[in-house]
């Protein structure tokens, strides 16, 4: 079923519209017998598409040889057989890390005092060919490993302007998800972005089409069908059990200087035990950056809610198979080179007794340029279940090199 | 009945819609507003002219705001200064825009940089040198002789994206010269007092200007582009100012005047503070208007 499903997503994907256009003069092929003149013409191209008499014919005449016999110069520019003409864009992104947190044990998903390298980032971008770019992006998340944090092909033809792209794909599900480490307002993810996908996000292998509606504002539909091999939200020991994901974007200025964003996110697949599992969110974003005095003064409010239902065998129905929460955060930047944030959150995770956490973090940062910039900052947490509180401060460098592409709005 | 009522309701729609000859203008969008200025020109009546940056905006640092790519989504043809001006955020643009017409190598994408000719090319850029551009100074439209080259690329395109309007546009280019070189004699006599003047800028937006008017910027307020003031650089800057004789100092609209104006105050220099983009003030509305009000500028504290 699902194979000629795909078929049917490809033949639609793939740019053969642009053969079309590029024919748009010949009469199209009606089953009726061609015209004298249509003949005439195919058999031009048949002549011309026929395979020369002997190297060099008349479609390849060579350059000729200078009178001294000397083979023609190589064109300028060119880098003889090895060349980086053709390099992709590369960059990498690096952040290292000093932690300190007052908690004597903790968790080995939690901050332990010390220095590291908190990931290193290294994408790759270019157009294949004329069909196709690709962009790759291999992380080595404290310093060790190298993983694929997002392969992907996006096809250049948008057919009925649809955007398709496929591989593996940070998908954009609400605010925070889409962004990598080194873009995120703080140094690390929200507390309920972590409990609903993870400390990597819902990053899936699959195929995605985005189609901005054709009204007077924006408002981005994005849709795309992957392998739900989210650790946390799905993770079916069956590979045929697939995940669906939505979501929908709105941007409208408010004025000329800000605007507001809404979206609304929904993704469904299968858990652990083969039981359906969903998560729900959504997020609001107010943008503030007078034209007027655009490098020296803007903010940021953000506000984003998760909610999911992941249900495996042996839970009982009800509010433990439930996580949710959200957090709120707003960022100011005083100077050219100096900005200061803040983020209020909670998350209520599954849990047999669950309970709530709560967290609250303030950060300063000092960024020279856009190409480095050093952060830091203070959270204190109240764990749940009774825990006593604890608190952390982080010190984060944060540098970029080469031809990295800008982040999204 | 009812039914044939909706289908008339819909054609009615359609043809209200659809691409009447009186309707089917040439959508344009610009990155900055001195191209937008001179499409306007070029293409009067027929073409929708928007850009995405005000005049009073370091072009730089635009955002690739969701609001632009609805823009840019029903656009015909999208122009560029290139030269990485707008690297931070015309792909992103492009990419979001989910408008075929106007990819890179489209007819509908116009890099305007490609019918000029760059100053300060870098072939060997390295990012400890500031925030250069490698491929040439993207500020080519300070130079009213560039202005003509991108009036003729802007014509050219807009020619062969709207065949029927080509007449329009030649006549309108013939005109658009005919007034530049008029206007071209008057800056130029205007600025002769200044010719050979050694002259320090904020940043290195004034590259073409000041080689079309012969002046020599000998330093810059940032100490390198797009890194702001530091204090050592500053000082060094108030000592130059008689050392070299310098006059003035010449800076944007968009960049804080608090450290060229203390070097002016403390070193006797002039500064001048003017819009390098049409809509950079509100009187400046077309390209002419530009550099009637920098030109004027100028003269105005030359001569004082």
């Amino acid at each position: 079923m699902r194979i000629p499903l795909l078929c049917l997503a490809l033949a639609a994907a793939f740019p053969f519209s642009a053969f079309a256009q590029a024919d748009a003069g010949v009469p199209a092929a009606d089953g009726g017998a061609p015209s004298a003149e249509d003949e005439a013409l195919l058999k031009e191209i048949e002549a011309a598409s026929a395979p020369a008499a002997k190297p060099g014919g008349s479609s390849a005449t060579p350059e000729p040889p200078k009178a001294d016999g000397a083979a023609a110069p190589a064109p300028k520019g060119a880098g003889g057989p090895f060349s980086n003409i053709y390099n992709p864009a590369i960059s990498l992104n690096g952040l290292f890390l000093g932690s300190f947190t007052s908690q004597d044990a903790p968790a080995e998903d939690q901050a332990h005092t010390g220095v590291a390298i908190q990931e290193v980032e290294l994408q790759l971008l270019a157009n294949v060919d004329p069909f196709l770019s690709a962009n790759v992006i291999l992380s080595v998340p404290g310093g060790q490993g190298v993983e694929v944090e997002e392969g992907y092909l996006s096809l250049t033809a948008q057919p009925l302007g649809i955007a398709f792209r496929g591989g593996k794909i940070k998908l954009p599900f609400g605010r925070e998800n889409a962004q990598h480490t080194h873009a995120l307002p703080f140094v690390d993810r929200s507390l309920v972005g972590q409990a609903v996908f993870g400390q990597e996000g819902l990053s899936e292998v699959g195929v995605e089409g985005s189609y901005l509606l054709p009204l007077p504002w924006y408002l981005l539909l994005t849709a795309s069908v992957t392998n739900g091999d989210n650790e946390v939200a799905f993770h079916s020991p069956d590979d045929r059990d697939l995940a669906g994901f939505a979501a929908l974007k709105s941007v409208v200025d408010l004025t000329d200087d800000a605007t507001l964003e809404l979206g609304a996110s929904y993704a469904l697949g299968r858990d652990e035990d083969r039981l359906t599992s969903q998560v729900a969110g959504g997020h609001l974003v107010v943008k503030w950056k007078p034209a007027a005095a655009s490098t020296t003064h803007s903010a940021v409010l953000t506000l984003e809610g998760l909610y999911s239902r992941v249900p495996r065998s042996g839970a009982t129905p009800g509010d433990e198979t439930d996580t949710y929460g959200a957090y709120a955060s707003a960022q100011w930047q005083l100077e050219r080179q100096w900005y200061i944030g803040a983020r209020v959150e909670f998350v209520r995770p599954a849990a047999v007794v669950p309970d709530m956490s709560r967290r609250e973090s303030a950060i300063l940062v000092f960024a020279p340029t856009e190409f480095s910039a050093v952060r830091l900052q203070g959270s204190a947490t109240q764990p749940g279940g009774g825990a006593p509180p604890f608190y952390e401060a982080f010190l984060q460098v944060n540098f970029t090199l080469g031809a990295h592409p800008a982040h999204s709005y | 009945m009812r039914l044939h009522f909706h289908l008339r309701l819909f054609a009615a729609a359609a043809a209200l819609l659809g691409a009447s000859p009186a309707l089917a203008k040439l959508n344009v969008v610009t990155t900055t507003q001195d191209p937008a200025a001179i499409t306007r020109a070029i293409g009067g009546d027929r073409v929708n002219v928007k850009a995405l940056a005000k005049g009073f905006q370091d072009p730089h640092f635009l955002d690739a705001k969701p609001t632009f790519m609805v823009d840019l989504n029903r656009a015909d043809l999208f122009e560029v200064i290139g030269l990485d001006l707008e690297i931070g955020y015309a792909p992103s643009l492009i990419a979001g825009a989910h408008n075929e017409k106007i990819a890179l190598g489209a007819p509908g994408y116009l890099d305007l940089s490609q019918s000029i000719a760059p100053l300060e090319v870098v072939p060997l850029a390295d990012r400890g040198q500031g925030d250069i551009h490698p491929n040439g100074n993207p500020h080519y439209w300070l130079d009213p002789e560039n202005g003509r080259l991108m009036a003729r690329a802007i014509a050219a395109r807009l020619s062969q994206l709207d065949p029927d309007g080509k007449a329009t546009y030649a006549a309108n280019l013939a005109t658009f010269e005919k007034d530049l070189t008029a206007r071209e004699a008057q800056w130029s006599a205007k600025m002769a007092a200044l010719s050979g003047q050694p002259i320090i800028t904020y940043h290195r937006s004034w590259t073409y200007f000041l080689q079309r008017y012969k002046l020599q910027a000998v330093d810059f307020v940032e100490p390198k582009p797009g890194i702001p003031p530091v204090p050592a650089h500053t000082l060094d800057l108030i000592k130059m100012v008689p050392a070299k004789h310098i006059k003035l100092i010449l800076m944007e609209v968009f960049y804080d005047k608090r450290v060229p104006e203390l070097v002016a105050a403390k070193s006797g220099a002039k500064l001048v503070t003017v819009p390098n983009s049409v809509g950079g003030t509100d009187a400046v509305k077309t390209y002419f208007d530009l550099f009637d009000t920098i030109v004027g500028a100028m003269a105005s504290a030359a001569g004082s």
